[in-house]
């Protein structure tokens, strides 16, 4: 299952410039972790203590998702950081 | 008009070129706003008081608990129990006695928020929470007031400026207000850094000079000690600040 995730421009340079990675999966959670697999570099942002980091924000076809809904064929992730403490 | 004792006090940054003596009139003409006195409320809002800014309004309608003791300066062992707002001001009227503090114990709400930014030139989030920040944010777009935010979790943080009309607003960022589970951890590092950083573009903002983070999320990573930007997107359907809206029901001011 193909899922495209949009990268934010801060973390173009972990992969290789590309503002668009093709991944498989069948949660958002797979696809994210697939995303790092491949650009063992995000896990510095993206990933606290071998898990999604909880400030991880994702969408999914434009609307609000969470880190274990399912995804199809030819969906969109979004990834954005979102730290929301004061 | 700077006094003597002002030209003393302030000195260090007046002599800052391209700074001088309009520059403090400015801060010492501007009033601030700052929503939140937590980790980045306290912070910023000290710094902002000891550059002089003329008027501070703080608001925060919670109560002093230990647990914010490890980040919270303006708060000490003493004023557990007490009102944020009145604890903070304290402190701060402590700190420079020539410029006004205005504590507001309060929540701010879809129903106040106009109220309270109605007439502040700089508007700095210090919330814990997106949900209110989008009601902020909303207020800020309507009655066109620039909106500092920023945000942290653990070594993470985060911070934009919103000028309404002309960059992206929070809603453009973020579609939804993100939501956090659970308690956020932090260190009072992280808040302390970031919560500068707003102080000084609020300053900067105030006093025209130098570049602010207009469009760009600069992002810090403690763990990794890296910095990091964010290319901010206007979103034209944007709920708030674009065709999206609804009709307002405030007019604006």
């Amino acid at each position: 299952m193909s899922v495209k995730v949009l990268i934010p421009s801060l973390l173009h340079k972990y992969t290789d410039n590309k503002e668009v990675v093709e991944v498989e999966g069948t949660t958002v959670n797979d696809c994210i972790d697939a995303l790092k697999n491949r650009y063992p570099e995000l896990e510095r942002w993206l990933y606290r203590s071998g898990k999604v980091a909880t400030y991880v924000h994702i969408g999914v076809n434009n609307k609000k998702a969470s880190i274990n809904d399912r995804v199809a064929d030819g969906d969109e992730i979004k990834v954005m950081l979102a730290t929301g403490g004061g | 008009m700077l006094s003597g004792d002002d030209r003393i006090r302030y000195g260090r940054q007046i002599i800052y070129p391209g700074f001088g003596d309009s520059g403090q009139d400015k801060l010492k003409d501007a009033h601030v706003l700052v929503v939140g006195v937590g980790g980045l409320g306290c912070a910023a809002s000290m710094y902002l008081t000891y550059a002089g800014i003329g008027h501070i309004t703080i608001v925060d309608d919670d109560s002093v608990e230990l647990s914010n003791l490890n980040r919270q300066m303006l708060h000490w062992e003493r004023d557990i129990g007490k009102k944020k707002a009145v604890s903070a001001a304290g402190k701060l009227r402590n700190i420079n006695s020539g410029i006004k503090i205005t504590a507001l114990c309060k929540k701010v709400t879809e129903d106040n928020a106009d109220q309270i930014i109605s007439g502040v030139d700089v508007v700095i989030d210090g919330l814990d929470n997106y949900k209110t920040r989008f009601v902020l944010n909303a207020a800020c777009v309507r009655q066109r007031v620039p909106f500092i935010h920023a945000g942290v979790n653990g070594l993470l943080g985060q911070i934009t400026t919103i000028i309404p009309g002309k960059t992206p607003c929070l809603a453009c960022i973020y579609s939804t207000p993100p939501i956090s589970k659970g308690t956020i951890p932090v260190f009072g590092v992280t808040p302390a850094l970031i919560a500068s950083l707003q102080a000084m573009e609020a300053t900067k903002l105030i006093a025209g000079f130098g570049e602010t983070l207009q469009g760009r999320m600069l992002y810090f990573n403690g763990e990794t000690m890296e910095f990091a930007y964010d290319d901010l997107v206007k979103n034209p359907k944007c709920s708030v600040c674009g065709t999206g809206r609804r009709n307002f029901k405030r007019s604006r001011k």
